[in-house]
């Protein structure tokens, strides 16, 4: 069975990421019930719409939130620049390379820097998501213009039905 | 000493001193684009004055939803934290984690990890 449970096309700024997340925390609850890693669920969403706020080179995103079968499937669009898009990609198969415990020492390594991104970044974003979903992360880019990419990001995550709280 | 109060916004905790019950809170949502900016304040502030916190200050934190750029900058305020208790400040940590909440304990516990540090986890929240 597969169903969007939310599914946004429009502006994104930091007041409709607020929004969102309020819509989230509801839909969520309503869809898959009370659950212990319900917060992480939305964690996942809450990164995915910080990196296309963050490295967007328009204003706009689509987002969906969709379940499918015992998974759920988290994707945002966005148009970025060329350096970010590749970026992006460069990330997400760096990532696709490393074992579970790369991950976490990636993970951690990063954390300990001191530095942030030019835009704000923590360079941790697709770490932590990795962390909660293995390798489940997938990233796209294709050429829009000269300088611009259409990046698709997919995370798709199991939902154990052990999280479930009665 | 300076007082530092920040009241919370949407996607920014409240972070408050108070003086009188030796208590420093960091409570709310924290999901700012740029976290590193926002919490610059309070690494400058106990850069600059945690010298002169109490022993016994509890610093507690409350956070419902945090994103991955306000993990980092946390922690650099927990670092701050525990290079004033290897001064010879006795303070506490606790990190509040909602009942049956796997994102905040994971958070607490990676700290508690990373930074080498004795971080009482405690169920429930707390209010500034």
């Amino acid at each position: 069975m597969e169903k969007n449970i939310l599914e946004y096309k429009g502006q994104l700024s930091s007041e409709v990421r607020i929004q969102l997340l309020d819509l989230l925390q509801c839909i969520a609850l309503c869809n898959l019930g009370p659950r212990s890693d319900l917060k992480k669920l939305i964690g996942i969403a809450l990164e995915l719409l910080d990196n296309a706020e963050r490295y967007n080179s328009s204003t706009d995103v689509d987002f969906i939130w969709r379940i499918d079968g015992d998974q759920l499937v988290v994707t945002i669009r966005n148009k970025a620049k060329s350096a970010d898009a590749h970026r992006l990609q460069k990330a997400v198969s760096r990532i696709a390379a490393m074992t579970p415990e790369e991950i976490t020492d990636a993970f951690k390594r990063q954390m300990t820097e001191e530095g942030y991104g030019e835009k704000g970044g923590a360079g941790l974003g697709m770490l932590q998501i990795a962390r909660r979903v293995g390798k489940n992360i997938r990233a796209e880019i294709s050429p829009l213009h000269t300088d611009e990419f259409l990046c698709t990001s997919t995370v798709s995550t199991h939902l154990p039905a052990d999280r479930k709280r009665a | 000493m300076n007082a530092l109060n920040i009241i919370a916004t949407k996607s920014t905790p409240a972070i408050s001193y108070n003086a009188e019950h030796a208590w420093f809170r960091v409570v709310g949502n924290s999901i700012p684009e740029n976290a590193s900016a926002f919490y610059a304040p309070l690494v400058n502030w106990l850069q600059d004055h945690g010298d002169q916190l109490p022993n016994g200050c509890a610093f507690e934190f409350s956070l419902p939803y945090f994103n991955s750029s306000s993990l980092k900058a946390l922690y650099q305020v927990l670092m701050q934290i525990k290079r004033l208790q290897e001064l010879g400040k006795q303070l506490s940590v606790t990190w509040y984690v909602e009942e049956d909440d796997d994102f905040m304990l994971e958070a607490g516990e990676t700290y508690r990890e990373m930074v080498s540090m004795d971080i009482e986890i405690k169920a429930g929240h707390i209010e500034v």
